[in-house]
C-alpha cells in the first residue's frame, strides 16, 4: 500500500478530531474524503504530512512511518518530499515571484545548484502553463493561475502522492475542468491522490474511491456509484438529501 | 508687634535660584537629612532674605538654563556660583561679587608634565567660556561636578578646568594633581531679572551690609572657603567683571556662514549616531524578537525582561548608567557609549515591531513552507522573517525619526551633536531664535527622507 492509516485517533483530552481511521490508498487511486464541516477531513490531510501530530495509531506513507507524538524532523523531511500537498488557499510565498516559489524547494530541500533548479521549475511551469508569469508575484495572479503555480511548486519535488485541502473550493466554476485534468494527469503517472472536498459533483468526476466522514470517523467508504446512487447508512443519505448534488 | 508682622507677612519670599547638581559646598542635601538643603548660598540667601525682612525660598533648576528661569520670572534672583561675565551682564543685572575664585587646572598626577589637549569643563561656565575662546584646547562639557574629575581619572580626558571652590571638594583624589593653581580669576555674582531694577538694588545693598558687618565672611569661614583674596570684596562695587579672562562669547558675534557650518558638521555627528544606532537597534531587535518567539524559556524569560527594561526606563538615565555608572567596569568613549545606549534603547521597541511583524505573518505560511521539505530555520528565514520584516517597516522607519531627535540627549555624555551645537552658538550671538530656527531646519532634512521611506513602504506593502 501506498498510504495507510492504522487505527489512528487524534484527541484533545475528551475531545476527538479523529477516532480510530483505518484506511489504505494504492498507487493510481484518487480518493474523495467528503462530509459535512468540522468532520476532520482537512485534519486527516494535515496529520499524512505530519502537519498534525496523532495520539494514537500508526500512519505509513511508502517508507515513512507516523506515529503517536512529534515525529523526528528527518522523518518528516523524508516524507515530504515523496508526499505533496496543496492548500485550499494556495499559500503562495508572496514576498517571491512564481519563479522564485517553484525554485525555492529545489534548493532548499532537494539542495540544487541555482541553474538546475531553474531549469526544473521551468519545465513545471510550462507544463501547468505558467511559464509566462514567471516573473510576477502571486498578488498579481488570478485564483486559477494561483493554484496551478501551487500544483507546479508541490510537483517539482517528484513526490509520489498528491494531497489536495479542498483544491476547488476558491475558485471559479470555469477552473473546476483544469483542476479535474490535472487530477487525472496524476492518475494517469501512477501517483496516488487524496483529496478533501465539499463540492459533490467534483467528487463524483475525480474519484475512484470515496470516503464520507462525520465527527472524525469513517462512516461509509465505496466507489462514486455506490456513495452516490446507492448509499447504506443512513447519515449519507441524510447528507446527499440535503446536498445540491 | 503685630503690625510688623503683618507688613513681613506681606512681602513675598525672596525666591532664589540654583542647581543641587553643582553640588557642595553651594546648595545640596543634606548628607543627614536629604530632605534639607545646606550650602553656604543657602545661608547667605536666607541672611540676605532676612536683611530684606522676609523668608528665601530655593527654587531648583538646571545650571544650563539657570538665567533663562530668571528672565521667566520662575525666581526673583539667580545664585548659584554664577560667574561675572559679560554675556550675562547683557542678560540680567548683575549684583556685587559675593566671592572671589580661581580657575585651576587638573590633570593625572602621572600625567602633570605633558600639555592637556582635552579639557573638561561644567557647560555654560566661565571655565568653559575660557577653553572655547582658545582652539588649542578640545571643549568637553558636562552637566555635572564629579563626572569630569571621574573621566580624568579614566583617562577619558585630559584636564578639567574647574572653579577652586569645586575642585576643592571634588577634584582631590589621589590620582589626580593641580597643573595650574590659577589660569584665571572670577567672582560670583547674584543676578537679577532686569525689568526688577528694585529688588536688584535692595539685593545689592543687603548684600553689602552683610559684607560690613561680617556675616558673610563668617557663612565662609563655616564652609571652610574664605581666603584672603575674599577680603578685597567689600571694596569692589557693583558691578565689576573679572579682568584678564578672554571670553568666548565676550563680544556679540552675529550668526554667520561659520556657525552654519558649524551646526552642518554637528548634523552630521547626529546622523553618525543615529544611523549607526539604528543599525545596531535593528540587528538586537532581531535576536530579541527570535528569542522571544522562539527560544526556550532560559532565553524567553530574559529577552523579555531586557525588552521591558529598556522600554520602560528613559533613555537619559540609561546613557548616564552606560557612560558613567558603568565606568568603573567598563569604560566606554562618549561616541560608543552614545551609539550603544541608543541601539539598546531601540533595540527593545524594534524587538516589540518584529514582534508584531511576526504575528501578523500567517501561521499557514509556516505550514506551507514546511510541507515542502524545509526546516524550521529555512521556513523561518526564507518564508517568514521576510514578510514579517515588510510588515515591520514601515514602523521603523518612524523609529528612526524617533531616534534622530532622541540624539539630541547624548550631549550630556559630552559628544557635542547638533542640539548642543545649536546652544553653544546660541550664547555666542546672544539669541536663540536664529539659532534654533536653523537646527529645527536641519533636523527635518534629516528626518523628512526617513519619513518619507516609511510612507512610501507603507503604500508598497499595501499594494503587494
Amino acid at each position: 500500500m501506498t498510504i495507510a492509516l492504522d487505527h489512528v485517533d487524534k484527541h484533545y483530552g475528551s475531545r476527538y478530531a479523529l477516532k480510530a481511521i483505518s484506511l489504505d490508498i494504492a498507487p493510481g487511486e484518487v480518493v474523495a474524503l467528503i462530509g459535512p464541516s468540522g468532520a476532520g477531513k482537512s485534519t486527516l490531510l494535515r496529520t499524512l504530512v505530519g502537519l498534525e501530530a496523532i495520539t494514537n495509531g500508526e500512519i505509513r506513507c511508502f517508507e515513512h512511518r507516523l506515529t503517536r507524538g512529534v515525529p523526528a524532523p528527518e522523518t518528516l523531511r523524508a516524507l515530504r518530499q515523496d508526499v505533496g500537498f496543496c492548500f485550499q488557499d494556495f499559500q503562495l510565498f508572496p514576498h517571491l515571484t512564481t519563479l522564485q516559489n517553484v525554485t525555492l524547494p529545489l534548493v532548499l530541500t532537494k539542495k540544487l545548484g541555482v541553474a538546475e533548479a531553474r531549469k526544473r521549475a521551468e519545465q513545471v511551469l510550462s507544463r501547468v502553463d505558467m511559464l509566462e508569469f514567471s516573473d510576477r508575484y502571486p498578488g498579481a495572479l488570478s485564483g486559477g493561475q494561483k493554484q496551478r503555480v501551487s500544483l507546479a511548486r508541490a510537483l517539482v519535488l517528484e513526490p509520489r502522492a498528491m494531497l489536495f485541502d479542498e483544491p476547488v473550493s476558491a475558485l471559479d466554476p470555469e477552473c473546476i475542468l483544469d483542476v479535474v485534468e490535472e487530477i487525472a494527469m496524476l492518475r494517469a503517472a501512477g501517483k496516488a491522490v487524496l483529496v478533501t472536498t465539499h463540492l459533490l459533483p467534483f467528487a463524483k468526476k475525480i474519484a475512484t474511491r470515496v470516503v464520507f466522514m462525520v465527527d472524525g470517523a469513517l462512516v461509509e467508504v465505496g466507489t462514486p456509484a455506490e456513495i452516490f446512487t446507492a448509499p447504506k447508512t443512513e447519515r449519507l443519505v441524510q447528507y446527499l438529501a440535503h446536498s445540491l448534488a | 508687634m503685630l503690625f510688623a508682622l503683618v507688613l513681613t507677612a506681606a512681602l513675598p519670599d525672596l525666591t532664589w535660584g540654583g542647581d543641587i547638581q553643582g553640588g557642595a559646598p553651594y546648595v545640596f542635601q543634606d548628607p543627614h537629612d536629604p530632605k534639607k538643603l545646606v550650602g553656604f548660598e543657602v545661608e547667605l540667601a536666607d541672611a540676605l532674605a532676612a536683611k530684606l525682612g522676609t523668608t528665601a525660598r530655593f527654587v531648583q533648576t538646571d545650571w544650563s538654563t539657570l538665567m533663562q528661569g530668571l528672565d521667566r520670572g520662575t525666581y526673583a534672583i539667580a545664585m548659584n556660583g554664577l560667574e561675572a561675565t559679560e554675556s550675562r551682564r547683557d542678560l540680567a543685572i548683575l549684583s556685587r561679587p559675593y566671592y572671589r575664585f580661581d580657575l585651576v587646572l587638573s590633570v593625572l598626577k602621572k600625567r602633570l608634565t605633558e600639555t592637556p589637549k582635552t579639557i573638561g569643563v561644567l557647560e555654560n561656565s566661565l571655565a568653559a567660556d575660557w577653553v572655547l575662546a582658545r582652539p588649542q584646547y578640545q571643549v568637553k562639557l558636562y552637566q555635572g561636578v564629579e563626572e569630569p574629575y571621574a573621566d580624568v581619572e579614566r583617562g577619558r580626558i585630559d584636564a578639567v578646568l574647574m572653579d577652586s571652590v569645586i575642585e576643592e571638594v571634588y577634584g582631590r583624589a589621589e590620582a589626580i594633581a593641580v597643573k595650574e593653581r590659577s589660569v584665571a580669576s572670577g567672582t560670583y555674582v547674584i543676578a537679577c531679572k532686569k525689568t526688577n531694577a528694585a529688588l536688584c538694588t535692595q539685593v545689592d545693598a543687603a548684600l553689602g551690609a552683610l559684607i560690613a558687618d561680617g556675616t558673610h565672611r563668617r557663612i565662609l569661614e563655616r564652609w571652610k572657603i574664605w581666603n584672603d583674596q575674599q577680603s578685597t570684596l567689600g571694596v569692589l562695587a557693583a558691578p565689576t567683571s573679572a579682568p584678564g579672562v578672554a571670553e568666548h562669547g565676550s563680544n556679540r558675534h552675529s550668526f554667520t556662514v561659520r556657525h552654519f557650518w558649524l551646526f552642518v558638521e554637528a548634523s552630521g555627528m547626529t546622523l553618525f549616531v543615529s544611523l549607526l544606532a539604528m543599525a545596531l537597534a535593528m540587528t538586537w531587535g532581531l535576536v530579541l524578537a527570535s528569542a522571544r518567539a522562539f527560544g526556550p524559556k532560559w532565553l524567553r524569560y530574559p529577552a523579555s525582561a531586557i525588552v521591558e527594561s529598556f522600554r520602560g526606563t528613559p533613555v537619559l538615565l540609561q546613557l548616564y548608567v552606560i557612560y558613567f555608572g558603568l565606568a568603573p567596569v567598563l569604560t566606554l568613549s562618549p561616541l560608543s557609549a552614545a551609539i550603544i545606549t541608543l541601539g539598546l534603547n531601540y533595540g527593545a521597541y524594534e524587538a516589540e515591531i518584529y514582534r508584531g511583524g511576526l504575528n501578523a505573518v500567517s501561521p499557514r505560511q509556516w505550514d506551507a513552507g514546511l510541507v515542502l521539505g524545509l526546516t524550521r530555520t529555512q521556513t523561518f528565514s526564507h518564508v517568514v522573517m521576510p514578510q514579517a520584516i515588510r510588515i515591520a517597516l514601515p514602523g521603523m522607519a518612524n523609529d528612526f525619526v524617533s531616534l534622530l531627535k532622541d540624539s539630541a540627549l547624548v550631549s550630556v555624555i559630552t559628544v557635542v551633536e547638533l542640539t548642543k551645537q545649536m546652544s553653544i552658538t546660541a550664547v555666542d550671538v546672544r539669541s536663540w531664535i536664529i539659532p534654533g530656527a536653523v537646527c529645527a531646519l536641519l533636523y527635518m532634512a534629516m528626518s523628512l527622507p526617513a519619513s518619507r521611506l516609511g510612507r512610501y513602504l507603507e503604500q508598497r506593502l499595501q499594494t503587494s
